[in-house]
């Protein structure tokens, strides 16, 4: 978690890839090969389980 | 003019009066920031937000917070994490309708997705069905029959014609597939040789991995053919503990189904294959949730590693329904949270958005890119799902089959596909550049638009949203995962991938 401590007590701190681009969006999709077919929010299919023990 | 992106959502933190989470809506940035930065964001929003179907935003985070112009460093990080952009409105409106378009096309172009329909026929009479029709009115008695094996022959030889668009394979590289079976109830003993045979014919067509959407009550004529080399995963439904379920999941003459099911569950599981049960709920039987957790805790089956719960809300499907007693997915988000307060043994039963948490989670956990996962449309209705049944039919929804009017294609007698354009063009061509709501709405990828059928009912209009409280559910998922991350709570676990 990268993490910018501003001068006038502003903060903003990344919560997930720093890197993350506006302008690099195209080739962010375009490497996007796997996940799209299945790694969906959405559906409410069941894929998810509370862990073990709960 | 630097102006706040339209496509920005802010998410409140519980008992944190000094920060907001942001998203992103395209960029898939997750970040947290002081609330002056966020009032700063706010006060430079240059368009109303756009309104969901119906009602208001209710949870919008409201700024007291006098705006408070950021340093450089954190102008240039908002900036380039796409809070803040140089764009005016409609020309940002453009671009998410591009790269939505583009999302769209890349889920185009995955594997497709098939389900076979063996037969419309069901042996139960569970009163919410949608295709309740079909074995109550005689008129629709047709659509009863068990496809033929020469309809299976011709369906493989249709998907060869479908998977034209797919890469090439390599010399000596098998194609796998991932088929379904759907019903109606497609694993009938008297449908049994008809699913056989279409499991032969996948593996002399290459490779193949079989699930099934099944109410369980006839798996025992399937014992053999269960398992990790067979029909490995299953989709059964449980309404309610054993009294409930037998009122609710009836046979003709109005007996029971749960001691059946029981049985052929824990036949299955023996088997190796992953079952997810399904609980259809409402505000009638929601407050038996916890006496039907206890009894799963009680036979076992919670802890097995390949057994899950989870619940989904009824909707009115038929006038058998009554609106009134039915949840939207936040209400029953919220009405399972209050129940696991109360019952320990609730926290078997997961929540319709337990899924988004999980999606979260794993964005704080493992610095997981969303972007693969953004949805342009809302399930494989609308990109790469091919559903066949008896007759040769292909639909894209399953929730509409068996009207072939709305059928997307058919197989001919010589295995071609006959694809109608403009059916096609209808349901894949939903996504959520398509219609002008969605268009503008800061969730659209997370989200997919909705349900076409539910906003087809609802608005008249196919290419219309389908919000289900999207807003809150997303909101307070994000909240959730955000505060476990920070505490180090586990994780949901994912037992298995969806295919739709």
């Amino acid at each position: 978690m990268s993490k910018e401590k501003q001068s006038q007590g502003v903060e903003v701190s990344s919560l997930n890839a720093a890197h993350l681009d506006v302008e690099e969006l195209e080739k962010r999709l375009e490497m996007a090969t796997a996940g799209l077919d299945g790694d969906c929010w959405m559906m409410d299919c069941g894929t998810f389980k509370p862990p073990p023990g709960t | 003019m630097l102006r706040t992106s339209s496509y920005t959502i802010y998410v409140a933190l519980p008992d944190n009066d000094s920060e907001v989470l942001l998203v992103h809506g395209y960029t898939g940035a997750f970040d947290r920031v002081s609330r002056s930065v966020a009032s700063y964001l706010r006060s430079l929003e240059s368009s109303p937000v756009p309104r969901p179907l119906y009602g208001e935003w209710l949870s919008e985070v409201a700024f007291t917070e006098e705006p408070q112009e950021a340093s450089e460093e954190a102008l240039s990080t908002l900036k380039r994490r796409g809070y803040l952009t140089e764009l005016p409105p409609g020309e940002e409106a453009e671009r998410f309708s591009a790269f939505a378009t583009k999302v769209h096309a890349k889920a185009m172009a995955a594997r497709p997705s098939y389900l076979f329909m063996p037969t419309y026929n069901c042996n139960l009479r569970c009163s919410y069905c949608f295709q309740d029709h079909m074995r109550t009115n005689p008129a629709f008695h047709h659509l009863l029959r068990v496809m033929p094996k020469e309809m299976v022959d011709r369906i493989f030889l249709g998907m060869l014609d479908v998977e034209r668009a797919l890469p090439p394979l390599e010399e000596g590289e098998k194609r796998r597939r991932r088929i379904g079976f759907f019903g109606g109830e497609p694993l009938l003993a008297e449908t049994r040789p008809i699913v056989e045979y279409i499991m032969r014919k996948a593996l002399d067509f290459g490779t193949a991995s079989f699930w099934a959407v099944s109410n369980a009550t006839e798996l025992d004529a399937y014992e053999d053919v269960l398992g990790p080399d067979g029909i490995s995963e299953l989709q059964i439904t449980l309404d309610g503990p054993p009294e409930e379920h037998d009122r609710r999941r009836i046979y003709a003459d109005g007996s029971g189904s749960y001691v059946k099911i029981m049985r052929n569950v824990r036949l299955a599981l023996g088997r190796g294959v992953q079952v997810s049960a399904r609980v259809n709920v409402d505000r009638n039987n929601v407050g038996m949730l916890p006496a039907m957790a206890d009894d799963l805790v009680a036979r076992g089956l919670s802890e097995h590693p390949n057994f899950s719960l989870y619940t989904a809300p009824i909707w009115v499907a038929n006038e058998k329904t009554d609106r009134k007693t039915t949840f939207n997915s936040w209400e029953l988000d919220q009405a399972i949270l209050r129940l696991r307060e109360e019952f320990a043994n609730m926290a078997i039963v997961s929540t319709p958005d337990d899924r988004i948490k999980a999606q979260v989670r794993k964005i704080f956990d493992e610095q997981y890119d969303p972007l693969p996962s953004f949805r342009a449309s809302y399930c494989g209705a609308h990109s790469n799902m091919y559903i066949f049944d008896s007759f040769g039919d292909i639909y894209a929804c399953w929730e509409h089959t068996g009207d072939a009017k709305i059928r997307i294609g058919k197989i001919e007698s010589d295995g071609r596909v006959d694809l109608n354009v403009d059916m096609n063009q209808m349901w894949r061509g939903r996504t959520v550049a398509s219609n002008p709501v969605c268009s503008r709405c800061r969730y659209a990828l997370y989200c997919g638009g909705g349900c076409a059928i539910r906003a087809l009912e609802l608005t008249g209009k196919f290419n219309m949203n389908f919000c289900d409280a999207f807003q809150k559910r997303f909101c307070a998922s994000v909240a959730d995962a955000y505060l476990d991350h920070m505490e180090g709570r586990q994780s949901l676990r994912q037992q298995r991938v969806c295919d739709l």
